[in-house]
């Protein structure tokens, strides 16, 4: 089931584009629930996340697209935004909102299918999952989207967490095996980073949270790699 | 195995194991076609062939040794198509560098052990053989491969023309002749009647053969990485020239504009009938969209993108935009130029050839994440999409240029020591960039 917002002030482009969803709604198999806004300032007053994805016209009459994007934003950092306008140099500074997407009008159902599949495609997985593990006093359960980076000594592995440090006895073949599908990526002998807490890297040094992280030279195109592209599959 | 060897004709097993192994070293530095233990079983099974069909052929007569040669070739270049990853024309060139190998190191081995028993050290044993084989020719072999590793892997997927493989198979063919013109008649200026002189002769020739293969293998190489680094150049200079020439127009047209904003706002303030006035107003908002066009906060970029919509508004593609443009400010000119020209010029041609106009969708993202550039270009395509080395190749388009454009992409965000990765899925093609920023 997705959600999707309709922002538009023109009623011929709302059936329009109602049209084309429920082509979509059928073609893909997939249940659309739409909500249609007339001005921007509709979607602002009383804003919940409760949308998967919103289509905003730009020029609209008392709250254009881009200032009601920029509270929405303020308010919901998930939401998929995708402008639909005729003038394309109004949503160069989409970056700004984290709107990467548009579709110009006139509508083609091709173009706006295929936004919203790569919408679709980049939503967050947001189920959460845990890794528990033995520490001095009993077993600790973690988030594991709250590891910041996961570091080996000797026998002992220690995860750097949101929530503090936490030292443990376990295998790294077996460590590893169970990250295999988060967004996590072994960077040296030592170290295992989360991608999503990465802020920067200088040549071989990978800052997470103010600490300091390295990567081996063997891996570091790889690591490189592996963060572009875990960037993009979040990006929206 | 106390039955004593014949000490002048070489054993089939002797040049087999040879052969083999030589084979065996070429696929070693290539890409394969197998995983680890199909190729071990393969390898086996190749070994089992040749064994078997040079014992079984052996002695041959004169009549056959030239055909039966040219199976052995054939079962040589057999397990190395099977077994390696390249086009048949470098195939064919290993085969014949195999080949020459193989001869060399198996007459080397058989005249070392041939010495070695007049010395009185050994007895012309046939256990004695098989184990000095396999030591001498596994040591050769090991050389070999030393020289043959400091070739890279993209070095190895070189263009061998028709013209490089036909002078291969000359040389070949003469290096061969030449080394066995003893056994097919002494009398011949360039044959040896003593056991001693045969083996010698053989040897060195097979030796010089070797080493004429390898230096012409060098050539190849160098001419290919020269003709690869002068392409990227000349692909350079292009992409760098056109913003130039674009650049001159698009100020042009910019500073047309500022004239004719002037003038409508001259005439607006002389007094004037309300139907100008508002003819005016309709002008001033019209050319407004020329104003707002492609400002993404780099001029560069700003250029290339107002181009490259021009050439995509001529066959009805959509060149769609979102760039924070100021992020590029850093970089050079140059770079921005090969960059981006070449990204949307391979996404132009890609969407080109899309029959459905409106599927021919160019999508462009640069966008901040915290301290990374992140670029990203997306267009469907049409097709299939094959690779040669790690880089897509359009199966349509002029075959000499493809790839380089990608190419010269990824040395430019190489040196800013980015990442750049391709993914294609669902019709849809995408490159990724990250550029991390300094401080």
């Amino acid at each position: 089931m997705i959600r999707i917002a309709i922002v538009e002030d023109d009623k011929n482009y709302i059936i329009e584009l109602k049209n084309l969803l429920s082509k979509y709604e059928q073609e893909s198999n997939q249940k659309l629930i739409i909500t249609v806004f007339e001005d921007g300032e509709d979607i602002v007053t009383n804003y919940k996340a409760d949308y998967d994805i919103i289509l905003m016209d730009i020029e609209m009459h008392f709250m254009d697209g881009m200032t009601a994007a920029t509270k929405i934003r303020e308010k919901d950092s998930e939401v998929v935004l995708i402008f639909i306008t005729n003038m394309p140099q109004y949503v160069m500074e989409g970056y700004k909102v984290d709107a990467l997407d548009y579709v110009l009008k006139p509508l083609s159902y091709f173009a706006l299918s295929q936004r919203i599949v790569r919408a679709i495609g980049r939503m967050k997985n947001r189920s959460i999952s845990y890794i528990s593990v033995m520490i001095s006093n009993g077993v600790q359960k973690i988030d594991i989207s709250k590891i910041y980076y996961i570091e080996v000594q000797n026998h002992d592995v220690i995860f750097h967490t949101i929530n503090g440090i936490y030292t443990t006895k376990l295998s790294l073949r077996v460590l590893e095996k169970r990250l295999e599908n988060e967004s996590f990526f072994r960077c040296h002998k030592s170290f295992i980073v989360n991608l999503a807490y990465v802020d920067s890297i200088q040549n071989n040094d990978i800052n997470i949270n103010n600490q300091i992280v390295q990567v081996s030279r063997g891996r570091k195109k790889e690591f490189v790699d592996a963060l572009n592209n875990y960037f993009n599959e979040v990006s929206k | 195995m106390n039955s004593a060897v014949n000490l002048i004709e070489t054993p089939g097993g002797v040049y087999a194991l040879a052969y083999w192994l030589a084979a065996v070293l070429f696929i070693s530095v290539n890409k394969k076609k197998m995983n680890k233990w199909k190729l071990v079983i393969t390898s086996i099974v190749f070994l089992i062939i040749l064994v078997g069909a040079m014992e079984l052929n052996h002695p041959v007569s004169k009549f056959w040794f030239v055909p039966s040669v040219l199976l052995y070739v054939f079962i040589i270049g057999l397990f190395l198509y099977v077994s390696i990853k390249l086009p048949i024309m470098n195939i064919g060139f290993y085969t014949a560098r195999a080949f020459l190998v193989g001869e060399f190191i198996g007459s080397l081995s058989w005249q070392l052990f041939y010495f070695s028993t007049a010395s009185d050290y050994f007895s012309n044993k046939v256990w004695i053989l098989i184990v000095f084989a396999i030591i001498a020719q596994s040591v050769f072999t090991m050389i070999m491969l030393l020289l043959e590793q400091r070739f890279k892997a993209d070095e190895r997927d070189f263009t061998m023309s028709r013209r490089d493989f036909i002078t291969t198979v000359v040389i070949v063919s003469f290096i061969f002749l030449f080394s066995n013109l003893s056994y097919l008649s002494g009398n011949t200026p360039f044959s040896g009647q003593a056991a001693e002189d045969i083996f010698n002769v053989r040897t060195l020739i097979d030796f010089g053969g070797v080493a004429l293969l390898y230096a012409y293998y060098i050539q190849i190489t160098e001419f290919n990485t020269k003709f690869e680094v002068s392409k990227l150049q000349n692909l350079l200079k292009l992409q760098v020239e056109n913003y130039e020439i674009s650049k001159k127009s698009i100020d042009m047209v910019n500073q047309k504009y500022h004239d004719l904003k002037h003038y409508i706002s001259i005439m607006k303030s002389a007094e004037l009938e309300s139907g100008s006035i508002e003819y005016l107003n309709k002008i001033e908002t019209e050319i407004k969209i020329y104003e707002a066009q492609n400002k993404t906060g780099n001029h560069v970029l700003d250029t290339i993108l107002t181009t490259k919509s021009i050439i995509c508004q001529s066959f009805d593609a959509q060149l769609s935009v979102i760039a924070d443009g100021s992020l590029l400010n850093k970089f050079e000119t140059m770079d921005i130029s090969t960059m981006f020209g070449n990204l949307l010029d391979n996404a132009i041609e890609s969407v080109k050839l899309i029959p459905e106009k409106e599927k021919r969708l160019i999508h462009l993202n640069i966008s901040r994440q915290k301290q990374f550039i992140l670029i990203r270009l997306e267009n469907p395509y049409s097709g299939t999409i094959k690779y040669k080395n790690g880089f897509p190749i359009t199966t349509k388009t002029d075959e000499f240029n493809h790839g380089y454009g990608l190419k010269s992409v990824q040395n430019t965000v190489k040196k800013y020591d980015g990442s750049l990765t391709i993914n294609a899925d669902q019709q849809w093609f995408e490159i990724r960039i990250m550029i991390p920023i300094k401080n």
